[in-house]
């Protein structure tokens, strides 16, 4: 009888949690995939040398204060992997934390990592101004219009958000289509 | 050739479009190699290390290190108690044995533990009992499969298997860590380890090695002669790992020795000798080749040799029970294993990944040595405690896990063994994975699998507690699992999984005779739940559910909780500290038919953990106290044994301090 009382109790517990959910997590395996995959998607934009003055390729991070050990690493990872050139292009990779951001700078790229939905969209409202890419760490974020994000599931699957494609008006090469999943 | 020679600007012109354009296409082509190359080295990553899991159709649990160390989870044994539907038992002379889903818990060997591949359970008592003092430290994941099957093609589980993959052994693509650790605690309980690795060109060298000591004992009331006393628990344990790699070669090995007191005795009594003691000695060697014969076909080779000496001093019989003297079992046992594999992992068959290999292992005594005395080992009667034991297997196995559609796979598998002592076994295997979308998983699972007898179960040849018996068949299981995960986030879930275990020819001695026997079919059904959720970078909660029913032994769930609740909480205060607490409510447990003695009683363990990080020195204290409030439970002592059952310690502490290099 007493075990009647726990089980609904747990699956009661189970609801009430499942209803406050906010997570801001780190999957160490995803960050390294997208450490090693972005940058090579910046590099199919077709209009890239207008993206790189001075033949350098800046990707900014954009993340909160909190999640600011989680865009050290992504940072890390591009840096190893990359050395900080790619395709004869210098690059940077700089970490902004959104709390101390007053105005956005022009970068070839964005990687944001779990900000708030107003400052997704400012972000997302500036990138597409300039026609550049924002990429998301976490593929919920479409909902914010961002273009593109990666998820590793039983295979690794590039996402480009199809209803934000108009917005930010980019042409990547061809073969860039073979390999992705177009979310609708 | 005259219009080229009339129109020389127009045709280089032309030439030089057709170079750039191709030149252009090479460019594209090589940049979209480069793409899907990383998204197939991420996707092997994944697979290879169970992160990818949720996907994929296996039900399983993957714990990193660094998780259990943030927790206060100091070893192998502790990681088990935190896992869905396992339960520890006590077997002869204190050795902890894991149990799966309430599955037949007084069989030997019904779960496998796999360590970098190589499976160390022992052929006398299918036990793996010497490594479940392992430390965490040293581990970089443990994942356990609940149910038969197993995450390796070759190895068969039956109620579960464990796979541990050292830190000196990792598989994630990254470096190997220097690393050095040390635990001080109760009892005397001192613990120190590293892990060390060096790369030069082609070749990297990686070792482990821990050392660990405790002078633990626990207050029984009574054996099964009326006697009260201590049982005597303490510890010298410890394991070398060496491993190297060079182009396609590689090198695993492994030397490992733990000595113990007698604990509750061989034959269930405590030991008048303070000098008796229980040593296993388990060291292995294995070498392995691979070579890609073509982008989607690979060939990977091993040959292995596993040693494992025991060895046993204890005073079986008190002065009182066998006067004058009382008597004294000795023993001296080593039985050796060669094991050799070859396997194909073939890609180049479109949504096919399949999984082709033979498997083989000639396992025998080398010693064979035991001796009784009855006048306080001045003279002794030397015998052989076992007969008739050389085992030998090859084994053929195929498995094809097949994407039929982008969102649903399915595995076929089959493993047919063919054994020189007992039964030939076909195991075939069925899985089918939904991914409804990225937030709704389903799977169901068919598994038919067997336990091929312990020799200590087939080939005892001694008067003993329990004796055996030579014609005895393999443990068979037919499982049904349903499973169902709600993705929360990337990183939270709930999972379910519900399954039905048709057990037959249940191998145990719970019988008037105390005789290892096949004694009849019984089935198990449950279901688990897990769920893992962070609030906020500064909270995680994790809970976990398992509920079983049906029958193990004798038409009674025996010794098997039916209700596990396992929940950890940890608040982190900032980047730096955090602290922790584990709560663990393990239900009653039932009797066979014919033991009289009252339900083992629930218990419910806190411990708590404080947890500090020094980031930029890449230090980690940890302080824990295990059993917070002191509870006093208990583990079930078989039938006629330890009528008051084995009493389990109180509160400890433990401090832990680990550094990387």
């Amino acid at each position: 009888m007493i075990w009647s009382y726990i089980k609904t109790a747990i699956i009661t517990t189970l609801v009430l949690f499942s209803c406050q959910i906010q997570g801001q997590n780190y999957d160490p395996l995803l960050l390294r995939a997208q450490a090693s995959i972005f940058p090579r998607i910046i590099l199919l934009d077709q209009k890239l040398s207008e993206k790189t003055p001075g033949k350098e390729l800046i990707i900014d991070i954009i993340t909160t204060n909190q999640s600011k050990h989680i865009a050290d690493e992504l940072k890390t990872s591009i840096r190893e992997k990359y050395n900080d050139s790619m395709e004869n292009n210098k690059l940077t990779v700089n970490i902004i934390e959104i709390e101390n951001l007053n105005e956005i700078p022009v970068a070839t790229a964005y990687i944001v990592i779990e900000i708030p939905e107003p400052s997704f969209k400012k972000i997302v409202t500036h990138a597409s101004n300039h026609n550049r890419i924002v990429f998301s760490y976490n593929y919920t974020d479409f909902k914010n219009n961002a273009l593109i994000s990666l998820l590793v599931k039983e295979k690794t699957y590039i996402y480009l958000n199809k209803p934000a494609i108009k917005l930010y008006n980019i042409k990547f090469l061809p073969v860039f289509y073979k390999i992705i999943k177009i979310i609708e | 050739m005259t219009y080229i020679t009339k129109k020389p600007h127009l045709f280089l012109l032309i030439l030089a479009f057709l170079t750039l354009s191709r030149a252009s296409l090479a460019n594209d082509s090589d940049m979209l190699q480069l793409l899907e190359e990383d998204m197939q080295e991420y996707s092997r990553i994944a697979t290879q290390t169970r992160q990818n899991v949720d996907y994929m159709p296996y039900i399983i649990s993957a714990w990193n290190s660094d998780d259990l160390i943030h927790l206060g989870i100091s070893t192998l044994r502790d990681a088990l108690s935190l896992v869905p539907g396992i339960d520890l038992s006590i077997g002869t002379v204190g050795i902890t044995t894991p149990i799966f889903r309430g599955s037949n818990p007084f069989a030997m060997g019904q779960s496998k533990l796999v360590i970098d591949g190589v499976v160390v359970n022992d052929k006398m008592t299918g036990s793996y009992g010497q490594f479940l003092d392992m430390p965490v430290s040293l581990i970089q994941r443990i994942e356990i499969v609940r149910g038969p099957g197993s995450l390796l093609s070759y190895v068969n589980g039956y109620a579960g298997s464990i796979h541990v993959i050292t830190k000196a052994n990792r598989d994630d693509g990254l470096a190997v860590n220097n690393e050095a650790f040390v635990e001080l605690g109760s009892k005397q309980y001192r613990t120190g380890g590293f892990v060390l690795s060096h790369q030069e060109n082609d070749l990297s060298v990686s070792s482990d090695l821990f050392y660990k000591t405790h002078e633990q004992s626990s207050p029984v009331s009574a054996d099964r002669y009326g006697t009260s006393g201590d049982a005597e628990q303490w510890l010298d344990n410890y394991s070398l790992g060496i491993n190297a790699d060079y182009n396609n070669f590689s090198i695993k090995s492994r030397l490992s020795k733990r000595e113990a007191g007698a604990s509750y005795g061989q034959s269930f009594s405590l030991s008048e000798d303070d000098s008796d003691f229980v040593s296993i000695e388990n060291n292995f060697i294995e070498l392995g080749y691979s070579y890609d014969i073509s982008k989607n076909i690979k060939l990977e080779l091993s040959l292995g040799y596993i040693e494992l000496i025991r060895q046993l001093q204890n005073k079986v019989i008190p002065d009182a029970a066998m006067p004058p003297d009382g008597r004294y079992f000795l023993v001296n046992i080593a039985e050796e294993t060669f094991h050799e594999r070859a396997e194909l992992q073939i890609t180049s068959i479109n949504s096919h990944q399949i999984n082709l290999g033979i498997h083989s292992y000639q396992s025998d005594m080398a010693n064979r040595d035991a001796r009784f005395s009855t006048d306080s080992m001045q003279t002794f009667t030397d015998f052989e405690i076992i007969n008739d034991t050389a085992r030998n297997m090859y084994s053929l196995y195929i498995d094809d896990l097949i994407d039929i559609t982008e969102k649903t796979s399915i595995q076929l598998g089959a493993k047919y063994d063919h054994y020189s002592d007992v039964d030939n076994q076909l195991s075939p295997r069925l899985a089918l994975v939904h991914r409804y979308d990225n937030e709704n998983i389903y799977k169901f699972m068919y598994t038919h699998s067997y336990r091929e007898p312990s020799w200590r179960e087939q080939y005892l040849t001694m008067p003993a507690f329990f004796s055996s018996t030579a014609d005895i068949k393999p443990e068979i299981v037919d499982a049904y699992e349903f499973g169902y995960i709600r993705k929360i986030n990337l990183q939270d879930h709930i999972k379910m999984n519900a399954y039905y275990l048709k057990n037959k020819d249940q191998i145990h001695a719970q019988n008037p005779t105390h005789t290892f026997k096949n004694s009849g079919n019984n089935n198990l059904y449950g279901y688990e739940i897990e769920y893992k959720n962070e609030f906020s970078n500064s909270d995680q909660f994790y809970f976990t559910y398992s509920y079983v029913h049906g029958k193990n032994v004798a038409d009674v769930l025996a010794s098997s909780s039916s209700n596990l609740v396992n929940a950890y909480y940890i608040h982190n205060f900032n980047n730096a500290i955090s602290i922790s607490t584990i709560a663990k409510f393990i239900d009653e447990k039932s009797r066979i038919a014919t033991d009289m003695r009252s339900n083992v009683d629930s218990y419910t363990l806190i411990d708590l953990t404080i947890n500090y990080q020094h980031r930029p020195g890449d230090v980690n204290f940890n302080l824990s106290v295990k059993n917070l409030f002191d509870e006093d439970y208990y583990l079930p002592s078989p039938e006629t044994t330890y009528p008051d059952d084995y009493k389990q310690v109180g509160r400890s502490i433990l401090f832990g301090l680990k550094k990387k290099f």
